[in-house]
């Protein structure tokens, strides 16, 4: 299989807002993909025209090796925005029309609300859930048949942090038994925690996609400070595997991009007559990382 | 077409809201249909009963569609609470994100409604057979006027896809219904009589979606009344029944586009 999902200029604009601007990727399988982005950033758009919820200006997408859209979808679980279920039946029934429209199996409906932790609620009404409670339903009735892939959008709102935490193991486990998952998030730390893959929108524009660590690679930062700051600018300057500098109160913050360590880097100044008074390792954020990206 | 009715038939079936409307439907148009066709209800005096009353099948069919013609709004309101309820809780875009397509949606409504008009006009069959019973009524002449629970079906069929064609496009329940309401009760009443007595163009009630079904069914003594006066060219019954197929057709395919064509 070349790959779950490939979209192709997929364009989207609701009145004078473009939400998507010609819009293409491939998501692999095997992956956890993430799409991340601010709020606003076409995240949801992009997800809901994939699953047939919202018309594409143009552009086109194609799920598991051009399987029509309606027969991919019931190979694949999804959970977009809000839980959406008939709030006067119960967790059970609610999965019964899951499944049904699936055209899985009644008996995996105990299976998954045991994943969730809700077997003991299974015949409680929707309308008595609270936002937790629905968010795992939610992802029960989207892990019905074991699902190729999953479509999660902003899997862990309104979960506690134990359930963000085992909805986070939950998606590991999937994965590593081989489901491809397709997450959009504006949570970072979600995304670096869980995900191999990352598509970062800005709105509607697609500014980078591929593996996590080519697309959000930390960079590291070595913090230098020595007497003569103009002189240490300088020779920092004719230093190989430099990145950005930046003086920020008397300080220099440099960027290393090619195995610079602050030995060497001690080393070199030293050789150079330049005593650093201060020197220190800084890993730099994953947040300012993005920032840099869609700021 | 089993598929997409068993799986309506599981959100039907437990919604509270759908057995207290059409109980509360049931018991209203029995009652009545019974007070008129023993006697027990009457308008008028000195022997003169504006209601009618009916000891033979040709009377009883006559009478039980057209008075329970005068109901179909109760159910018709819970076609619009069905679908706006969709809208309201994204149960619409869930149904089509395991998997239907949009037109599997559409048709499992359009499939509903058109049971519900199936199980009006099957509820009306055994009231009257009912009546029939308790009245003394000759069943050698069942077949008499047989024909008028045809119509109930076109009519319950008109005025439910009416009601399903304004709930894809308002999407929210109370004003759809107010909209039903404004235009069943007001609007196309409006114009009917002045079509009738303005114009004295009654065959102008085609133009009218919901009209062209009443005129199927008409109230016996408004007939007779019509009868004194003078009045343009009047279509044949058959006229109005086809026009009011023409009708749901056109239900069918705007809901259709606007279902097929709108983002959800």
């Amino acid at each position: 299989m070349q790959s779950i999902l490939s979209l192709q200029g997929i364009s989207k604009a609701y009145g004078p807002i473009q939400a998507l601007k010609n819009v293409s990727f491939d998501v692999p399988p095997g992956s956890v993909f993430g799409i991340l982005g601010p709020n606003g950033s076409g995240k949801t758009t992009l997800l809901g025209t994939v699953l047939d919820v919202l018309k594409a200006d143009s552009g086109n997408y194609n799920w598991l090796d051009n399987t029509p859209s309606e027969k991919a979808r019931q190979q694949i679980g999804s959970l977009l925005e809000t839980p959406n279920f008939y709030h006067y039946m119960s967790a059970f029934d609610n999965l019964e029309i899951s499944a049904s429209i699936k055209q899985r199996g009644m008996d995996d409906r105990l299976r998954v609300l045991q994943l969730v932790n809700l077997l003991e609620r299974k015949d409680s009404k929707f309308q008595t859930f609270s936002l937790g409670m629905k968010q795992r339903l939610a992802i029960a009735a989207a892990l019905l048949g074991n699902p190729k892939v999953l479509v999660l959008d902003e899997p862990t709102n309104g979960l506690d942090p134990a359930g963000i935490a085992e909805i986070r193991e939950l998606i590991r486990q999937l994965n590593a038994g081989g489901m491809t998952i397709i997450m959009a998030s504006h949570l970072l730390d979600e995304v670096e925690k869980v995900c191999t893959h990352v598509a970062i929108l800005k709105k509607g524009d697609l500014l980078l996609s591929g593996p996590v660590d080519e697309v959000l690679h930390n960079e590291d930062q070595i913090e230098v400070r020595a007497a003569d700051m103009n002189l240490l600018l300088q020779t920092v300057k004719e230093l190989p595997g430099i990145g950005n500098i930046m003086q920020q109160n008397n300080t220099l913050q440099i960027s290393i991009t090619d195995g610079l360590t602050t030995t060497k880097l001690n080393e070199y100044l030293f050789s150079k007559g330049i005593v650093a008074s201060h020197l220190s390792l800084k890993k730099k954020s994953l947040e300012s990382r993005f920032m840099e990206l869609t700021s | 077409m089993k598929q997409l009715m068993a799986i309506e038939w599981l959100k039907i079936k437990k919604y509270r809201t759908f057995w207290t409307i059409m109980l509360l439907f049931g018991a209203c148009v029995l009652l009545w249909n019974l007070g008129v066709t023993t006697g027990v209800l009457r308008l008028g005096g000195d022997g003169i009963n504006l209601l009618g009353s009916s000891n033979s099948f040709g009377g009883i069919w006559d009478t039980v569609t057209y008075y329970t013609s005068n109901f179909v709004l109760v159910p018709a309101i819970f076609i619009i609470i069905g679908i706006t309820n969709e809208y309201q809780f994204r149960t619409n875009r869930q149904n089509v994100i395991d998997g239907w397509t949009r037109l599997q949606f559409f048709h499992a409504k359009w499939y509903m409604m058109k049971s519900l008009a199936l199980t009006v006009t099957l509820f009306v069959a055994v009231m009257g057979l009912v009546i029939g019973l308790i009245t003394g009524a000759s069943f050698a002449y069942i077949g008499d006027n047989i024909e008028k629970l045809v119509y109930m079906l076109i009519l319950c069929a008109n005025y439910f896809g009416f009601a399903l064609m304004i709930s894809v496009f308002v999407k929210r329940s109370g004003l759809a219904i107010g909209i039903l309401m404004l235009y069943c009760m007001i609007i196309e009443m409006m114009l009917h009589f002045f079509f009738l007595f303005k114009l004295k163009l009654p065959f102008l009630d085609l133009l009218l979606p919901l009209q062209s079904s009443d005129e199927l069914l008409p109230s016996s003594t408004f007939n007779a009344l019509l009868k004194t006066g003078k009045f343009g060219y009047q279509p044949p019954t058959l006229t109005y029944a086809i026009v009011s197929c023409i009708w749901i057709c056109i239900y069918y395919l705007i809901a259709r586009r606007r279902l097929m064509r709108s983002d959800w």
